[in-house]
C-alpha cells in the first residue's frame, strides 16, 4: 500500500490544531465573523510582579545564579574528558528547594535515552543519518551513515560517568532518569540561601561526524602526523544545573536534540588540561598566558590590539609544523568567565589563530579581541574574513541592541555547521582542496563563511545575553537573529542577495504542512522556515512597513535593553515591542505568530463616482451625457443597418412637445428646488458643498478581499491619466470590523484621474499571489512564462580562485570548407 | 516468527553508498521548493524547483565528487538540473506511468537555483502523485516542499527521506 498523503489529513490536524489555539472563553457563536484585532488579553500569561504587563522584568524579577569551578583533562588517545566540577548555587527565588535538577546533556545519547529510545525508524528524531522504512517498492534501507553511528555505539561508552557528589563532605544522595539528574539536598535551601556541592564527572567525547551532536572530536586521518590529528569541539560537556523559573519553576522538559537550551547565568572558572602543543580557543579570559603561551605569541597577542587587519598569533606554517608531530607532555589553560549562562572551548593542534582588537568604546566593555582558530582545511577563507566579521557583527549588532558585554569574541573552524556559545562559536565552511594541492573556495563558500560567522556571533546578544528559553520556543533566539543577521549582512555588501525577503517565505506560508510559529521547538515541522524564516520576515515588515524603521529600532532596542542578562519570554517580547512602539500590534503577533494564515489580498473592482451639484441645469446635462454614452441597443442597430425607417421618420408631420423635449429638460420646478436646497443649508455647509462642486474632485470607491485570512496594511500604488503615480498605506485596522472584505474611498483633484491600482507594488508583505493585485486584472506570467520570454542570466559564483590558474590554451582550429 | 524475522532480514537493504555531509548548518534544515502550477493560461502544467544555490554546489561536490562551482560553467549547470530532473516525477493516478516532462530549463536568481519543467495539461488534474527525493540520497534530513496549485487552491507535501509516491488532491 503506497502512501497516500491526502492534503485534506494535514487541513483536517490542522484546524484541529488552530481550533484549539484559539479556544477561549470568548466565543463567537453566531455567524462568521472573526475578531482578527481582539487583544491577547486570554493568550498571554497575567502580568504579575515578575514580568509586568509592559513585557518588562517586575518589580520582584529574580532569577538563580550558578557558579562552576571545573578542573577537567582531556585524554587525547582516549578521546575522553574526566572533570571535577564544583557547583554554587544561588537560591535568589522566594521558594525554599529540597532538591535541585541538573541536565545532562552527554546522556541524551545513550541508548535508554528518551532522544534515542523515540527515534523514529525512517522519520523523526535525532539530528543524525537516516533510515528508511520498508515499503511495497523497496526494503527498508540504512544509510551508511548511520552504519557508523550505530557502529560508533557498539565501540564506546556513551554518555556520563558521574561519582563522588558530595556536599560538606557528606555524599549527596541523587537520581538520575535519562539526561537529568535530582540531587536531593541535606537541608531545603531558603530564599537567599547558598549551597555548594562538587561531583566527579567523566564522558567519552562523541566523534561529531559519526553521531552529529553540537560539538564533539573530528579526525583528519590524512595529516602528516601518524594516526593523524583531531579538532575537539566541548560543548554540553559538564552536568549543569537546569533552569528554575518564575513562569515553569524547575525546567524538566528533557533535551531531544532540536530545542536546544535553557540556562542560568553564573561565573566559570575553567581549568582545563590538554596535550601540550594544543591551542585552546574558550569562553572567557585567558587567566595564565605566561604558562601557556611562548613570548612570541604574547607579543603578537599585544600588537593584534591596536591592528588594522588580523594578525595571527599562531601562523598556518607553524600550525602546519605543529600538526606533523604530537607529545605527551601536557599543559593546563586557564580561563574564567563572568556572568554567562553558557560555556565551551576547543582544543587541537591543528588551530591557526588570528586576532584584532576591536575599540568598541562605551563604559562597560571598550575593548574586545575579536580571534579567530581554523586548521588549514579553512585556510585562506578564514585568513581573510572570520575575524572581520565577527567585529563587523559586534559593531551592527550593538547599535540595535547594547555594547557587546564581553572581552573577548571568537569564531571556530571544525565539524559542526555551526553553533553558538557565550563568547565563542564553532563554524563549518572550509575551502576545497584539489588534487594540485591547493586550496580554493566558491563565492557561495565564501558568502556562506561570511553569513554562518555573522549568524553564530549575532547569537551572543540572542540568547547568550537576552537568555530567551530555547527549550520552548527556538523562534526566540533563531526569528530575531535571523532578521539582525540579515540587517548586519547587508550592511557587509547589499549587493549580494542574502538575509530573508518577505518572497522567500510565500511558498511556504501558503502551503497546507506548516504549524504555527508558537510551538514547542520540539514539535514544529519545518523548523527552518517556521522558526528562523517567518518569524525574520515578520520582523522585516514589522519595520520596514507597519512601524517604520524610528518606531521599531526605538521598541526593539527597548526589548534588548530591558532583557539584557535576563530571561524574556515570548510575552515580554510581544508586549515590549508593542508598549514602546506606542501601537496596538496584538493583531500582528495573532497573526503572524499565532495563526497558519498567510497574506493575500486582492483587489477586487474599482467604483468611479462624481459629486451631484444638485443644480439640475448641470446635473440634467450630466445625466443625458452618460445616457449618450450608454452603447445603443443591438436590436435598434440592427434595424438601422436593415435601413428599417420608423414610423417618427416616416410620420415627420406628426410631433408634439416631448419630441423637442427630452427626459432631462430642466424646468423651473427642478430650479425652484435647488434654490431652496441652497437656502435652507447653514452657512457651513453651503460653504463645504460649494467648495466640492467648485473643485469637482474624483471620488473612487476600491473593494478588496482577504484571501489569505492574515489582516495586514493595504499598500497601493495609483497610477493617473497623466502618468503620475503615487504611493499609500492603508493601516491594518481598515479589516478590523470586516475581516474579509473592506471598501476604501480614494479622492484626487480633478486633473488626477485614476487609471490603475496595484496592490503591494513593491512586495514587502509576503502577499502569495501577485496575480489579483492589478486593476484592471492583468495577466502576470507565470515564472515558467517570464523565463521562456526572456532567459535570466543569473549572478557568478564562480570559483575564480581555482579556474584563474586555467592554463591558456590555443583554440582548436578546425577545417571548414564551403 | 521466524518468517517475520527472515523477511526483515531479506527486506534489509543498505541504502546511498554516500555519507552524511560533514559540514551542516546546525540550525538549518535541508530544504527545497517545487511549485507545480495548474496554468489553464497556457495549457500547461509547469514545474518550478527551487534549490539553495549552496546547498546545490554541496549536493554537486558530495554526490559527483566534482568541483563545487556549478555556476561556473553551463556544462555543470546542466549536469545538476538533470540531477534534479531525475529524482522528480508525476503521474496521474497510482496505476499510470510517469509523465514525460519537457525540460524548459534552469537560471540562477540571487542566492536560488532554479529548475523548470512542464507538460500538457491533464485533461483531468485535481490528482496528483509526485515523488521527489532530490538531495535525500546525499542528506538525509532534506525535506522536499511540494505545492500543487491551481489559483487560490493549493495542496501541499514535504518528501522527507523514505517517502515515495504521495498523492496530492486539489480541493473539490
Amino acid at each position: 500500500m503506497k502512501k497516500l498523503v491526502t492534503a485534506g489529513v494535514w487541513a483536517c490536524a490542522l484546524g484541529l490544531f488552530t481550533s484549539s489555539a484559539w479556544s477561549s472563553a470568548v466565543k463567537q457563536t453566531k455567524g462568521d465573523f472573526e475578531d482578527k484585532f481582539r487583544q491577547l488579553d486570554e493568550v498571554l500569561p497575567t502580568p504579575n510582579d515578575y514580568r509586568n504587563a509592559a513585557g518588562e522584568p517586575g518589580k520582584e524579577y529574580w532569577q538563580q545564579q550558578v557558579d562552576y569551578i571545573i578542573d577537567a583533562k582531556l585524554d587525547e588517545k582516549k578521546r575522553r574528558i574526566t572533570a571535577n566540577e564544583r557547583i554554587t548555587y544561588h537560591n535568589n527565588s522566594p521558594y525554599t528547594l529540597k532538591y535541585l535538577w541538573l541536565q545532562l546533556e552527554q546522556n541524551r545519547f545513550k541508548p535508554d535515552s528518551i532522544s534515542e529510545l523515540t527515534i523514529d525508524f525512517s522519520g523523526t528524531g535525532g539530528r543524525g543519518p537516516s533510515t528508511r522504512a520498508m515499503n511495497d517498492d523497496q526494503p527498508a534501507g540504512i544509510s551508511l551513515g548511520k552504519l557508523r553511528r550505530n557502529q560508533f555505539y557498539d565501540d564506546n561508552e556513551i554518555g556520563y560517568t558521574i561519582t563522588n557528589v558530595k556536599a560538606q563532605g557528606q555524599d549527596l544522595p541523587f537520581t538520575i532518569n535519562s539526561a537529568q539528574m535530582r540531587v536531593d539536598l541535606l537541608k531545603p535551601l531558603k530564599p537567599g540561601e547558598t549551597f555548594e556541592f562538587s561531583l566527579d564527572f567523566a564522558f567519552n567525547i562523541l566523534e561529531e561526524d559519526a553521531v552529529t551532536d553540537r560539538g564533539g572530536y573530528e579526525h583528519f586521518p590524512d595529516d602528516a602526523r601518524k594516526g593523524g590529528n583531531d579538532i575537539f569541539l566541548l560543548a554540553q560537556w559538564f552536568p549543569r544545573l537546569a533552569s528554575y523559573s518564575d513562569y515553569e519553576a524547575w525546567h524538566n522538559k528533557e533535551f531531544l536534540g532540536r530545542g536546544e537550551f535553557t540556562l542560568e547565568f553564573g561565573n566559570y572558572d575553567v581549568k582545563m588540561t590538554v596535550p601540550a602543543d594544543h591551542i585552546v580557543a574558550s569562553t572567557g579570559v585567558l587567566q595564565n598566558e605566561n604558562d601557556v603561551l611562548t613570548a612570541t605569541q604574547k607579543q603578537r597577542l599585544e600588537k593584534a590590539k591596536n591592528a588594522k587587519r588580523p594578525v595571527f598569533i599562531v601562523t598556518a606554517d607553524e600550525a602546519l609544523e605543529n600538526e606533523k608531530e604530537g607529545t605527551r607532555d601536557t599543559k593546563t589553560w586557564h580561563f574564567k568567565a563572568e556572568n554567562v549562562r553558557d560555556f565551551a572551548w576547543a582544543s587541537s593542534r591543528k588551530f591557526m589563530w588570528d586576532a584584532k582588537g576591536y575599540h568598541q568604546g562605551g563604559e562597560e566593555q571598550p575593548f574586545v579581541m575579536a580571534m579567530s582558530y581554523y586548521p588549514k582545511e579553512g585556510g585562506d577563507l578564514w585568513k581573510k574574513y572570520s575575524t572581520e566579521a565577527i567585529i563587523h557583527t559586534m559593531d551592527v549588532y550593538s547599535r540595535y541592541t547594547f555594547d557587546y558585554p564581553y572581552p573577548v569574541s571568537i569564531s571556530v573552524n571544525g565539524p559542526v555547521g555551526g553553533m553558538e556559545y557565550p563568547m565563542i562559536t564553532f563554524n563549518g565552511p572550509r575551502t576545497t582542496w584539489h588534487e594540485d594541492g591547493s586550496r580554493t573556495y566558491t563565492q557561495a563558500e565564501k558568502r556562506f563563511l561570511i553569513g554562518v560567522v555573522i549568524h553564530e556571533v549575532g547569537h551572543n546578544y540572542f540568547p547568550m545575553i537576552i537568555n530567551s528559553d530555547e527549550r520552548q520556543w527556538t523562534w526566540m533566539d533563531e526569528g530575531l537573529n535571523s532578521f539582525m543577521d540579515g540587517v548586519a549582512c547587508r550592511e557587509w555588501d547589499p549587493t549580494i542577495p542574502w538575509g530573508v525577503e518577505p518572497r522567500d517565505v510565500t511558498a511556504y506560508m501558503k502551503s497546507d504542512v506548516q504549524v504555527p510559529v508558537m510551538t514547542q521547538s520540539d514539535s514544529v515541522l519545518k523548523l527552518g522556515p517556521n522558526a528562523y524564516t517567518k518569524p525574520a520576515v515578520a520582523l522585516n515588515i514589522l519595520r520596514e512597513v507597519i512601524l517604520g524603521r524610528e518606531l521599531f529600532d526605538f521598541a526593539f532596542k527597548e526589548y534588548a535593553v530591558r532583557w539584557k542578562n535576563k530571561r524574556p519570554t515570548p510575552s515580554d517580547f510581544f508586549r515590549t515591542m508593542e508598549e514602546a512602539s506606542g501601537v496596538d500590534l496584538d493583531w500582528f503577533w495573532r497573526g503572524w505568530f499565532y495563526t497558519t494564515d498567510h497574506v493575500d489580498i486582492s483587489v477586487d473592482s474599482v467604483y468611479t463616482l462624481r459629486l451631484d451639484t444638485k443644480n439640475p441645469d448641470i446635473d440634467f446635462k450630466r445625466r443625458r451625457q452618460e445616457e449618450a454614452d450608454k452603447p445603443t441597443s443591438l436590436f435598434v442597430e440592427r434595424n438601422k443597418e436593415e435601413r428599417k425607417r420608423t414610423w417618427v421618420e416616416l410620420n415627420k408631420d406628426v410631433s408634439d412637445f416631448y419630441d423637442k423635449n427630452d427626459r432631462f429638460t430642466v424646468t423651473n420646478k427642478e430650479r425652484n428646488k435647488y434654490k431652496q436646497f441652497l437656502a435652507d443649508l447653514d452657512p457651513w455647509e453651503r460653504k463645504a458643498f460649494e467648495r466640492a462642486v467648485d473643485e469637482d474632485k474624483n471620488y473612487y470607491v476600491i473593494n478588496f478581499s482577504n484571501l489569505g485570512g492574515l489582516v495586514m496594511p493595504i499598500l497601493l500604488e495609483l497610477e493617473f491619466k497623466n502618468g503620475k503615480k503615487e504611493e499609500m498605506m492603508i493601516p491594518a485596522e481598515i479589516w478590523r470590523r470586516s475581516p474579509k472584505k473592506v471598501s476604501k474611498l480614494i479622492v484626487t483633484d480633478k486633473k488626477q484621474e485614476l487609471v490603475s491600482v496595484v496592490v503591494d507594488p513593491h512586495w514587502e508583505t509576503a502577499d502569495v499571489n501577485n496575480e489579483n493585485n492589478h486593476y484592471p486584472p492583468r495577466i502576470i506570467p507565470s515564472r515558467i512564462e517570464s523565463y521562456k520570454d526572456e532567459p535570466r542570466k543569473g549572478p557568478v559564483y564562480r570559483d575564480i580562485m581555482h579556474d584563474i590558474k586555467t592554463e591558456l590554451k590555443d583554440p582548436e582550429v578546425k577545417e571548414k570548407r564551403k | 516468527m521466524k518468517r517475520i524475522i527472515h523477511s526483515i532480514c531479506v527486506g534489509f537493504l543498505l541504502m546511498s553508498a554516500i555519507l552524511a555531509p560533514n559540514t551542516v548548518l546546525a540550525h538549518q534544515q535541508k530544504e527545497a521548493y517545487t511549485t507545480i502550477l495548474v496554468n489553464e493560461r497556457t495549457g500547461n502544467l509547469e514545474i518550478a524547483h527551487r534549490f539553495s544555490i549552496h546547498d546545490a554546489e554541496h549536493v554537486l561536490k558530495q554526490h559527483f565528487g566534482i568541483k563545487a562551482d556549478i555556476i561556473s560553467s553551463s556544462d555543470t549547470q546542466e549536469r545538476f538540473a538533470q540531477y534534479v530532473r531525475l529524482h522528480f516525477a508525476i503521474k496521474a493516478s497510482e496505476i499510470d506511468n510517469e509523465m514525460a516532462l519537457l525540460t524548459v530549463g534552469h537560471e540562477v536568481e540571487g542566492k536560488y537555483f532554479w529548475v523548470y519543467q512542464e507538460v500538457k495539461l491533464p485533461q483531468k488534474h485535481d490528482v496528483l502523485w509526485v515523488k521527489m527525493n532530490a538531495f535525500q540520497e546525499v542528506w538525509p534530513k532534506q525535506t522536499n516542499h511540494v505545492n500543487f496549485e491551481k489559483g487560490r487552491n493549493i495542496r501541499s507535501a514535504r518528501f522527507k527521506k523514505d517517502d515515495e509516491w504521495l498523492a496530492l488532491e486539489l480541493k473539490k
